[in-house]
């Protein structure tokens, strides 16, 4: 009767361990898909707002005298956003041009005829949302990452973790380019 | 029977026997009004009728033939067990309708449907199936229960295990950037178009939870409660957190864990009502779809998953569920060596200690002969180095005696120890 007892407790152990194992793998893919599903979604946005910059250059050109050395800048970045394929180099673009659309929007403090251009407004308003929307984004995405980071140094998920060879992630920092503040120039 | 009838109503019974007899005849009539009140719930009028009838009737037949007299009696006492077993039936049968018909009325009342008849004939298969196994082969009994069990839990996830895993796995979302697909919200909740109206107090809410236990108590006064019906309604609201709110749509949506806010028992059953209030502080998982082009949060089907708890349990909830899994872990590794221990028989003698693993015949020998020589020749020169005698030696003649026979050597000096606290023979001889 032991024997059979003490079958019955290898066997629950048995079936424990392997649910446990397969729950930590699927656990660790969901985080690594997770952070994958965030970055992505991050991507997203800097697309919506690069799909904003035509019709901003076409309602500040129409109104005022911008520098137009600066919008070709702004319309060759855009383009080679949207042809490039690499993460990387897809963020360093839309860093680059964060700046010069944020510039392109709060022209209209200084223009009383752009300030009253309705497509203009909605314009303005739209590119605000996506960068509140990328604001929230990039920290769902950090949450993300110290999430996927986290589950794969935990006991024992660590053990799986390296198995699967699954290596940390970087967080996203604000680059020393957006922490840059020039001014509002013209 | 014939020849036991016949020897029966052989000799007349003395008069005094039929007084005696007349006198059982009231016991048994009391015994029989007792079944009849009780089981068949027939009370008679009047109430004493069986009193007067039997020792009536052992009367009249003692006046007509007293042979006939020790024969009617042991009719009446074996109609007792009749009366009884037909009693007991019939209460069953009455017990069963009178459920039946309970069942019935409750189902009305709260509009519940009844049973498919292909669920109630699988689930009498699987019921008879484990008595007919447990009657077979308890030990088979045992084990299904413990192999079905967990496999089946392991396949199929219940929808409040896959809310609690994806809480734990999902970054919480702010409303205005919440992306498309499986998300987690945390919130407060603003009440739609419409409230609901609770059922225990009419309390007006934007959802409620109310179950009706039936409660059993045991023997020892230790009270259980089987649910036996359950209803959950929510009408569709919005959350709200700093950056926006968005609305719910809250089909198929399951509450966890809501606040108890009125329970009472009464009639056997316990009732209680959980409430979803408007500037809860909730958080939810499900997935963020459109209707009509707006961000609306929804049932998720391929994940099966949408559920709402409140925000302070989920924060409970994070906080023990490492220290249970931890306690799991540590239980898991005891018990595979319970397991070890339980499959092995251990040997302990004299010279001898030996671990046979039963069901691979491994033999490993902890201690035998020899290392238990070596054992007391490391106690013999810790004796001499330390100078250590144990209690046993204080009898100094046994100490001589002892020390001869470890063959210490003529130098050692042996004492007599006293030792207060374990009184010995030896002190107690002295002292007389």
């Amino acid at each position: 009767m032991n024997t059979i007892i003490g079958y019955i407790v290898i066997f629950l152990i048995a079936a424990g361990l392997i649910s446990t194992v397969i729950s930590l793998y699927n656990r660790l893919i969901m985080l690594k898909f997770n952070v994958d599903k965030a970055y992505a979604n991050i991507d997203l946005l800097l697309k919506q707002r690069t799909d904003e910059i035509p019709d901003l250059i076409k309602v500040v050109k129409e109104s005022v005298n911008y520098e137009s050395s600066q919008l070709e800048k702004l319309t060759k970045l855009r383009t080679a956003f949207i042809n490039s394929t690499d993460q990387d180099e897809r963020v360093k673009l839309s860093n680059t041009m964060a700046p010069m659309v944020h510039s392109l929007v709060a022209v209209a403090e200084n223009y009383p005829d752009l300030k009253a251009n309705t497509g203009f407004n909605v314009l303005q308003q739209r590119v605000s949302d996506i960068e509140d929307a990328i604001t929230d984004r990039r920290e769902l995405f950090n949450e993300s990452v110290n999430m996927y980071n986290i589950g794969i140094h935990e006991f024992p998920n660590v053990l799986l973790a390296r198995i699967l060879g699954y290596k940390d992630k970087t967080l996203l920092r604000v680059s020393e380019q957006e922490k840059q503040y020039d001014g509002i120039r013209f | 029977m014939t020849n036991f009838i016949h020897d029966i109503t052989r000799f007349e019974v003395a008069p005094p026997a039929v007084f005696f007899l007349m006198l059982f005849s009231l016991l048994l009539a009391l015994v029989h009004t007792l079944i009849f009140l009780a089981l068949f719930k027939i009370s008679f009028r009047p109430s004493k009728l069986l009193y007067i009838l039997y020792p009536s009737i052992m009367a009249v037949t003692a006046f007509i033939d007293l042979r006939w007299i020790v024969l009617e009696f042991i009719v009446l006492f074996l109609f007792t067990f009749v009366l009884g077993i037909c009693g007991m039936i019939f209460a069953f049968i009455k017990s069963v309708k009178l459920s039946q018909k309970e069942r019935h009325r409750f189902r009305k009342k709260h509009h519940i449907p009844r049973k498919p008849l292909r669920k109630k004939i699988l689930g009498g298969f699987f019921s008879l199936l484990f008595i007919l196994v447990f009657y077979v082969n308890p030990g088979l009994f045992v084990l299904s229960i413990f192999l079905i069990l967990p496999i089946l839990s392991l396949i199929l996830p219940s929808k409040r295990n896959r809310f609690f895993k994806y809480q734990q796995l999902l970054p919480t979302s702010k409303i205005r950037s919440v992306a498309m697909g499986l998300a987690e919200l945390r919130g407060e909740l603003i009440a739609g178009d419409a409230l609901l109206s609770s059922p225990i107090k009419s309390k007006r809410c934007i959802g409620f939870q109310y179950s009706i236990e039936k409660v059993s108590t045991d023997k020892d006064g230790k009270k259980s409660y089987r649910t036996i019906f359950n209803e959950t309604k929510c009408n569709p609201f919005r959350l709200k957190d700093a950056t926006g709110t968005i609305s719910v749509n809250p089909e198929n949506m399951d509450l966890y864990q809501l606040d108890i806010d009125e329970r009472y028992q009464s009639g056997g059953k316990r009732y209680t009502q959980r409430l979803l209030m408007p500037k809860d502080q909730v958080l939810i998982v499900g997935k963020i779809g459109l209707q009509n082009n707006i961000p609306v949060l929804q049932y998720e089907p391929i994940k099966k998953v949408f559920g709402i708890a409140p925000y302070h349990y989920i924060t409970t909830y994070n906080t023990f569920k490492p220290l249970l899994n931890r306690f799991l872990s540590f239980t898991s590794i005891f018990g595979f060596f319970v397991a070890l221990i339980l499959m092995s028989t251990i040997v302990i003698r004299q010279d001898y200690i030996g671990i046979t693993f039963t069901p691979t015949g491994h033999n490993f020998v902890l201690l035998n002969n020899q290392s238990h020589n070596k054992l007391k020749d490391i106690h013999k020169s810790q004796n001499r180095k330390n100078k250590i005698i144990t209690p046993q030696q204080t009898n100094p003649d046994t100490a001589v005696q002892r020390a001869k026979e470890d063959e210490l050597p003529p130098e050692v000096h042996i004492e007599t120890i006293e030792l207060p606290d374990i009184p010995s023979n030896t002190t107690k001889k002295k002292t007389k």
